[in-house]
């Protein structure tokens, strides 16, 4: 009576472990089609741009709202934390070294994978179950080139262009609620960051958003390859797309963090 | 001479499965050169999968197929490109790529040919929607068309590629009765002049025995019978017979 329990639950378990590796082979299998596309020249450069305005400049305006919001709260409670250590001075400072190192990178890329990925997702696997992909196939173009190809390195470029604009505005953000705050002397906002902070931690955090701009990229394009022949398929692939891809830069951030910032 | 002797496709002992389902069971066919082959079944019976399979476009479980005397069993995605240039499709429900306009499908297979000036693929673009009866739509979304125009800039999206071979998926399924001639029509009218190949795959028994010169019946993923439309009309096969007759009564269950 115990056994067969146990044996199921065992062959569940092991059937969960399989399908997590698989669904990273794939991955990297992916990531190696795109890279020998790449490498080989088949980017084609219409299709590249359209995505990377779709990706960064359409993208541009939530990202603005988010980060400002973001950096507005951040002042916001850095005016009264910092007044209280009596050190007021270094607010900007503190603001911008949250902003880069974490908030830029993470927040824009969740919003990149809600927005840019979703609908990666969803066009690619529409294409999918309406046939468009077999008719690429039949057409003598590789999906893996004409499709991913271009989101590969419209995400990889405008992510971390998106993070170093997103980092700037949170500061900007910041200050507008450093001035508000009594306790905060606003000129010294601004003349804080340039005494500490390091051009390297802005260099870091966007360098980590390449990576989650790649993470986007994948996750959202395989979901739309791989999506399953039914029209109800494309809204569970679309719906898996974002919530891989936030967990997926969660888990390579807290990587990358330990693996770039030391000291 | 060599390539009238030598079937320009083949498929040997094909099977294929799917959700664990056999599809296609070990199908047998020959098409010779400029001949125009029909392939009839009920729907469900493996028609649209057969064509997939000899584009390529799934791998089987077993069998061979031969195209123009080549196997692509294990060819790699890049060969089979090379294969598929020889062969055109166009699918049971078109697959115009919804984000483009007619002109910008009809084009797609195109864009990399270097040895045409952007002038030529113009032309030819005008040339094949013309062949169709579909001139001046260049600038319409897929949207905008009717499923019968959508099947139309299909046949020419795949036409202006120049393939030997076309393979057909119920290409008139749907369509009204004149629309369906002129079809008809376009697919004899391109083996007399160009000596094209075709394969098409329906489940409209009449249209395709006025049409095809040998016809395959497909019935539990295997091809039961290979005949002349006049041979088939006369098969005392109880299963050939219900079909083209469309009686209720006899083998097939549904
Ligand atoms: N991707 C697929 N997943 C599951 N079943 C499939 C798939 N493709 C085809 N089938 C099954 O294969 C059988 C034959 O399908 P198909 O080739 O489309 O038939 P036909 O074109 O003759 O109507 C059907 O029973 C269908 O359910
Ligand atoms: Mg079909």
């Amino acid at each position: 009576m115990f056994l067969p329990g146990g044996v199921s639950l065992l062959s569940a378990t092991g059937r969960q472990v399989i399908a997590f590796f698989s669904y990273f082979g794939q991955i990297a299998q992916l990531q190696w089609d795109i890279l020998v596309g790449l490498v080989k020249g088949r980017l084609e450069y219409a299709t590249t741009i359209a995505q990377m305005a779709f990706t960064g400049v359409a993208s541009l305006p939530v990202v603005a709202v988010t980060m400002l919001f973001s950096g507005m709260v951040i002042g916001y409670h850095m005016a009264i934390v910092t007044g209280q250590m009596g050190i007021s001075n270094y607010a900007g400072r503190v603001v911008a070294e949250t902003m880069c190192r974490e908030l830029g990178p993470v927040l824009v890329s969740i919003v990149v994978s809600a927005r840019v990925g979703a609908a990666m997702a969803a066009e690619i696997g529409t294409m999918k179950v309406t046939e468009q992909i077999d008719a690429l196939r039949a057409l003598a173009t590789n999906p893996v080139d004409y499709l991913a190809l271009p989101r590969w390195v419209a995400c990889g470029t405008m992510v971390p262009t998106l993070t170093f604009l997103g980092d700037t505005i949170g500061v900007i953000g910041g200050y507008l609620m450093a001035v508000l705050a009594p306790q905060l002397n606003a000129g010294a906002y601004w003349t804080s960051i340039p005494g500490g902070f390091a051009p390297s931690t802005l260099i870091a955090g966007v360098a980590k958003s390449v990576v989650f701009g790649i993470i986007i990229a994948l996750v959202s394009c395989h979901q739309g390859l791989t999506c399953r022949m039914a029209s109800e398929e494309v809204g569970r692939a679309t719906t898996r797309s974002v919530v891989y891809c936030i967990m997926l830069i969660y888990g390579a951030n807290l990587f990358l963090t330990s693996l770039i910032f030391r000291g | 001479m060599e390539s009238q002797r030598r079937p320009i496709i083949q498929v040997r002992n094909l099977t294929y499965t799917v959700g664990g389902e056999r599809v296609l069971d070990g199908v047998n066919l020959e098409v010779w050169p400029g001949e125009i082959f029909g392939v009839m079944g009920m729907s469900g019976a493996g028609k649209s999968t057969l064509l997939r399979n000899i584009m390529g476009l799934v791998r089987p479980d077993s069998g061979d197929i031969l195209v123009d005397g080549e196997s692509i069993i294990g060819l790699s995605e890049r060969e089979l490109n090379r294969v598929r240039a020889k062969m055109g499709m166009c699918f049971q429900y078109s697959a115009l790529f919804d984000s483009m306009t007619v002109r910008e499908n009809v084009l797609f297979g195109l864009r990399k040919r270097r040895d045409l000036s952007p002038a030529e693929k113009e032309r030819k673009c005008r040339q094949y929607l013309e062949i169709v009866g579909l001139a001046g739509t260049e600038e319409l979304m897929p949207a905008e068309l009717s499923g019968g125009m959508r099947k139309r800039v299909s046949v020419a999206r795949a036409l202006v590629m120049e393939p030997a071979i076309m393979l057909y998926d119920e290409p008139t399924a749907g369509l009204d009765p004149v629309m369906s001639a002129v079809i008809d029509r376009l697919i004899s009218r391109l083996r007399d002049e160009f000596g094209m190949t075709s394969i098409i795959v329906t489940h409209e028994v009449e249209e395709l025995f006025g049409l095809a010169d040998r016809v395959m019946m497909l019935y539990k993923g295997k091809g039961i019978v290979t005949d002349t439309p006049q041979a088939l009309r006369d098969s005392d096969e109880p299963v050939v017979r219900q079909f083209v007759t469309g009686s209720p009564v006899g083998p097939i269950r549904v």
